[in-house]
């Protein structure tokens, strides 16, 4: 049996990207954060010192309510996977191939004079992770 | 290979997305499971990486009673690749979604 789910009404921090880029919550970041193997799966994602808020629940955050500055670094990591997907979309307008996987993280967040820590990557574990190669939009007829 | 920065331009959302709020608003995203859709842009061609991880956590002077543990619950993707910016142009650029 896995952890149990969260309970959002017991959700007393949410940090969230509080740019208003045109984009939610996504934002770019430099070419070497990103470490993939779209074949086998294995990917990474590492991140320092990135522009938060604390919204403190994600309804909050949604309405881009109040909310305090944060600083976040993590990462995260994909597991080489064995199960492989095709996915096309119409609905959507994507098309993919990927690698159903496993993740784990680790993260820490300095906000309002207070520090955060996740705990150690390893006893993290993924409800859902995949890594591949997506088209979509005017990608998506090609 | 160039890296999206601000002075790049961004790609465009995703055309779709969900009612968040159940107020009308469109968020350009869609949740594991709602779609096979996991991009938050569009006119992308790329790798693309996205996961829900759980764990735990600890700080900010809160102490967790002994049978509850702090549980965080993150939604985490990149995408990295080509991509049609907002000015028409192809670029290649890095993207995470936090």
């Amino acid at each position: 049996m896995g952890r149990p789910a969260p309970d959002f009404r017991n959700q007393v921090h949410d940090f969230n990207l509080a740019i208003d880029n045109g984009l939610f919550w996504t934002v770019p970041v430099d070419r070497d954060s990103v470490k993939v193997e779209p074949g086998s799966g294995r990917a990474s994602l590492v991140v320092n010192n990135l522009a938060m808020e604390d919204y403190f629940n994600i309804v909050n955050a949604l309405n881009d309510g109040t909310s305090n500055r944060a600083t976040a670094s993590f990462e995260i990591h994909w597991a080489p996977g064995m199960k492989r997907f095709k996915v096309r979309d119409d609905a959507t307008g994507m098309a993919g191939e990927f690698v159903k996987n496993s993740a784990t993280m680790a993260w820490s967040v300095e906000s309002a004079g207070q520090a955060y820590l996740s705990g150690p990557e390893e006893t993290s574990s993924s409800v859902s992770a995949q890594v591949g190669h997506e088209r979509n939009g005017v990608f998506f007829a090609h | 290979m160039l890296r999206a920065s601000p002075e790049q331009a961004l790609p465009n959302p995703i055309p779709g997305g969900l009612d968040l709020l159940g107020n009308g608003h469109i968020f350009h995203v869609y949740l594991p499971g709602t779609a096979p859709e996991l991009s938050t842009i569009t006119d992308f061609n790329g790798a693309l990486g996205a996961t829900e991880v759980l764990g735990s956590w600890s700080g900010g002077g809160i102490t967790p009673t002994a049978d509850t543990p702090l549980v965080f619950d993150a939604d985490m993707r990149f995408m990295a690749g080509e991509y049609i910016g907002t000015d028409g142009r192809h670029h290649q650029g890095t993207f995470a979604f936090v």
